[in-house]
């Protein structure tokens, strides 16, 4: 008798933390990119449920290799897993404007950074060349790369087929 | 009678709940992953990312300057950001350009920056092809491979904490660190290269990214096998800091299988390549 106890406590135990770790599986989700699409099926081909905005939040209830199985106005749709996160999406970052004062001073007080790194370390001839000066940081090629836009109008054309 | 009972529903209750609290090795890890992606990062973290990234690419713009094309700058924007537009990091901005080289590559700065080089451009042959490179890239970013590697964060205790501090004055020593730091992002780039599970979350996460902007994710299968037979100077780097190529490809094949993706419902858009780059080739 002390035996089927002991079964019936054990089994009892496993069920409930079965059952717990089940419940915990449901998550939230936020959505990350600009928009993801529900499907109907974990499949680009399934038919299009619906298209959730960044930041919604959707409920999981389950996963299917790279699909998020997710509840959406009642209905069970996937949503592909990269274009999730368990939290609400962070603010756009700027960047560091290179006419910023406090940059342009950091620039410059790390040219002679390099140097001195170099001979701290101890380094080879061949990495304090690099250091002192092969090693060129060109701010104004960064800046036209960091200044270049295209357009919405732009984008949107081109994500839908559009020619150039 | 009533023990048997007892032990039936028992076993009834086990059967109906184990089977769906058991989550496969990769469920776990992924769950792990979208779980701790945000609380390891503040928003300071971010900007403190960028701030480095923004150092290391200027590294790689001085090695080999830009490739001067309006035309191809463009085109290789719009097929960025059309990948970023589904980028699980909508706190960053992402740039792209093309770099002046004949070195087959591509190369991710942490922060957003991701470069092409016109050696790369010059081996491809459609649209999908370029978007599965840079997706490998933004991969290397969003899984914060360099971020995590070298410990870029704002707090204290960060082996390059403190950037604000070096750009608005800081200590010797801060400067030293953060020097350092892009020393060992540039080799990480050009000497020793990503850790292999980083290259092989980038690569599958190429797949993914790529399928969900429209894009034929065997574009990238197929750069590797023209790259793959360009042996010489032009892939020395590439071949010294990646896996073989035989290797990512199996591995991007069995993504794809796994994931279900009818690659032919997917778009290649040769004929847009072809008219984005006629200037250029």
């Amino acid at each position: 008798m002390n035996t089927l106890k002991i079964f019936v406590t054990l089994a009892v135990s496993l069920a409930l933390s079965a059952i717990a770790l089940q419940a915990s599986a449901q998550e939230t989700f936020y959505v990350q990119s600009v928009k993801a699409k529900v499907l109907s099926a974990p499949s680009f081909k399934a038919s299009v449920l619906g298209e959730a905005s960044r930041g919604t939040r959707l409920s999981s209830i389950g996963k299917d290799g790279s699909w998020v199985k997710v509840s959406y106005y009642g209905k069970d749709g996937y949503v592909a897993a990269i274009l999730l996160s368990a939290y609400p999406p962070m603010a756009k970052h700027t960047m560091i404007r290179a006419g910023d004062a406090d940059f342009q001073q950091g620039v410059r007080r790390r040219a002679s950074t390099y140097t001195s790194a170099a001979a701290a370390r101890g380094l080879a001839a061949d990495d304090r060349r690099r250091l002192g000066g092969e090693e060129k940081l060109d701010y104004d090629g960064l800046e036209r790369v960091e200044n270049y836009v295209v357009s919405n109008a732009e984008l949107t054309k081109f994500m839908e087929g559009g020619k150039l | 009678m009533k023990v048997t009972s007892v032990l039936t529903f028992l076993l009834v209750l086990i059967a109906i709940a184990v089977p769906g609290s058991v989550m496969s090795a990769d469920d776990q890890a992924w769950r792990q992953r979208v779980s701790s992606a945000p609380p390891e990062m503040t928003s300071d973290d971010v900007t403190e990312e960028i701030r480095f990234g923004r150092e290391v690419a200027a590294r790689l713009i001085g090695r080999f300057g830009l490739y001067s094309s309006d035309p191809l700058m463009k085109y290789v924007n719009l097929v960025g950001q059309s990948l970023a537009a589904n980028s699980n990091r909508p706190e960053l901005k992402y740039y792209f350009a093309v770099l002046n080289t004949s070195d087959i590559n591509a190369y991710a700065a942490p922060g957003g920056y991701i470069f092409i080089t016109k050696g790369a451009i010059d081996k491809m042959q459609d649209e999908s092809e370029l978007a599965g490179v840079i997706a490998h890239e933004m991969g290397h970013i969003n899984g914060k491979h360099v971020v995590k590697e070298l410990d870029i964060k704002a707090t204290e205790g960060s082996a390059v904490s403190g950037l604000a501090r070096l750009i608005g004055g800081g200590t010797e020593s801060a400067r030293l660190a953060f020097s350092k730091a892009v020393d060992q992002a540039m080799d990480t780039l050009f000497k020793t290269g990503y850790k292999r599970e980083d290259e092989i979350q980038a690569d599958k996460g190429s797949v993914m990214q790529c399928a969900v902007a429209g894009y034929d994710p065997a574009g990238l299968i197929h750069y590797f096998e023209r790259i793959s037979a360009a042996k010489g100077k032009s892939t020395e780097i590439l071949d010294k800091t990646h896996p073989g190529y035989e290797a990512r490809i199996i591995l991007l094949k069995d993504t794809i299988s796994v994931a279900a993706i009818d690659t032919t419902s997917l778009k290649t858009y040769k004929d847009r390549f072809a008219e984005a780059i006629k200037t250029v080739k």
